[in-house]
């Protein structure tokens, strides 16, 4: 069994170290640790050579992670190697990660495992407001975890994050599309066309870095939003895609719609009843179990859940307000893409 | 990371729901009500299901 890990790097010389360092550590060591260097204008590529990795160098790539990924896939075309860890550089993996993954090739329609999306410390200090976005995203990540184990099998992306791919699978899916800005969704999209499984492994630990700028943060999920979008318009509909398309249209359209619509109307019959009140006690099972899916989910699913974390859930405005802003830029990332403005990293 | 479909967290829908049905016992509200408590629930019984295999 050959495994190699491959992590795509530009201009990653803080983080690049500790990333390789968790790839020597493993109880299933990868035959070779390779740092694609893209574009790279400072020293990671050292700093991955000092370290014991190996270092391809891109050449005129464009195409950000997914050109550096297919560059060195191509240089390598002719090596053998059964699985392939593709892994940011600013991601660390737990130990057994590699171990733990692999076992789920076991099954010959597995085209490929992701791990768990841990949240790393900050390493920095931050204000307020930066303090506040890093829990809500350590929340976001728990949750998006605990939806892959939910729907496995067909979880909606094999991320990039850290995730073990079968090579012989990723050549029928045609590699990575270098026109996509999320690569990684592309390809979940076309193994699901070609009928293969793709799994989320939670004991496959992994830890990424979050972005605590608010601007920074706002790019990052427009790019995911829009690259969504783009990557079903462009494959269509099929039996990968379906059921994304149906989520768009059901989930981000109507549902929002009605929501505030719905709101809005709650707000009026209080208003015109008198501000009375009536109970019922299905209102109170619905109160109950929302609330208890909600506490169960984080509990077992987010990393490092503090008294302030749960004391910012419980207080819901800071979640609300960041769910309006994420359904804002979705709303953005489709005027984009319906509006085929330049895609922007 | 998931790559959208950002919703407002389900919670949050319960508290509308109570807000309205506070109000009012309203049919339409408690029929969307029960349909939101099946969603929770179904969501959550696939999500312990799949954590046992």
């Amino acid at each position: 069994m050959i495994i190699w890990a491959l992590i795509p790097a530009y201009n990653e010389e803080k983080t690049i170290c500790k990333t390789i360092k968790s790839l020597q550590v493993q109880t299933i060591k990868p035959q070779r640790i390779v740092v694609i260097a893209d574009n790279c204008s400072d020293n990671t590529a050292k700093i991955a050579k000092d370290n014991g990795a190996e270092v391809f160098v891109t050449k005129n790539n464009k195409n950000k992670k997914a050109g550096a990924y297919n560059q060195f896939l191509q240089f390598t075309k002719k090596d053998k190697v059964d699985y392939l860890l593709f892994m940011d550089a600013d991601t660390i993996v737990a130990e057994d990660a590699i171990e733990i993954g692999i076992k789920h090739f076991k099954n010959k329609k597995v085209a490929a495992v992701c791990s768990k999306a841990g949240v790393q410390s900050l390493s920095v200090p931050c204000n307020f407001l930066e303090r506040i976005l890093y829990r809500l995203q350590k929340i976001e990540y728990g949750i998006y975890d605990s939806q892959r184990v939910q729907t496995t099998g067909h979880i909606k992306v094999v991320h990039g994050m850290a995730a073990l791919h079968r090579r012989s699978y990723l050549k029928k899916a045609g590699m990575f599309n270098e026109d996509s800005i999320t690569e990684d969704y592309y390809l979940t999209l076309m193994y699901k066309k070609l009928g293969y499984l793709v799994v989320s492994e939670i004991k496959m630990r992994a830890w990424t870095v979050v972005p605590t700028k608010i601007v920074k943060l706002c790019k990052q999920r427009i790019r995911w939003y829009r690259g969504g979008i783009d990557a079903l318009k462009d494959i269509g509909w099929n039996r990968g895609t379906y059921k994304d398309i149906l989520q768009h249209i059901w989930v981000n359209i109507i549902t929002i719609v009605l929501a505030y619509i719905y709101v809005g109307w709650i707000l009026y019959m209080v208003r015109i009843n008198n501000y009375k009140i009536a109970y019922h006690w299905l209102i109170l099972l619905i109160m109950i179990s929302c609330l208890y899916d909600r506490i169960y989910r984080i509990k077992n699913y987010a990393d490092n859940i503090s008294a302030r974390d749960w004391l910012m859930v419980a207080f819901l405005i800071p979640e609300i307000v960041y769910n309006q802003l994420q359904t804002m830029l979705l709303y953005f990332a489709y005027i984009q893409s319906f509006a085929k403005t330049k895609k922007t990293w | 990371m998931d790559y959208g479909i950002p919703v407002l967290p389900a919670t949050g829908g319960g508290i509308a729901l109570t807000m309205l049905g506070l109000s009012r016992n309203n049919y339409i509200v408690l029929a969307l009500g029960a349909i939101l408590l099946a969603i929770v629930l179904f969501n959550h019984i696939k999500l312990r299901k799949n954590e046992d295999k």
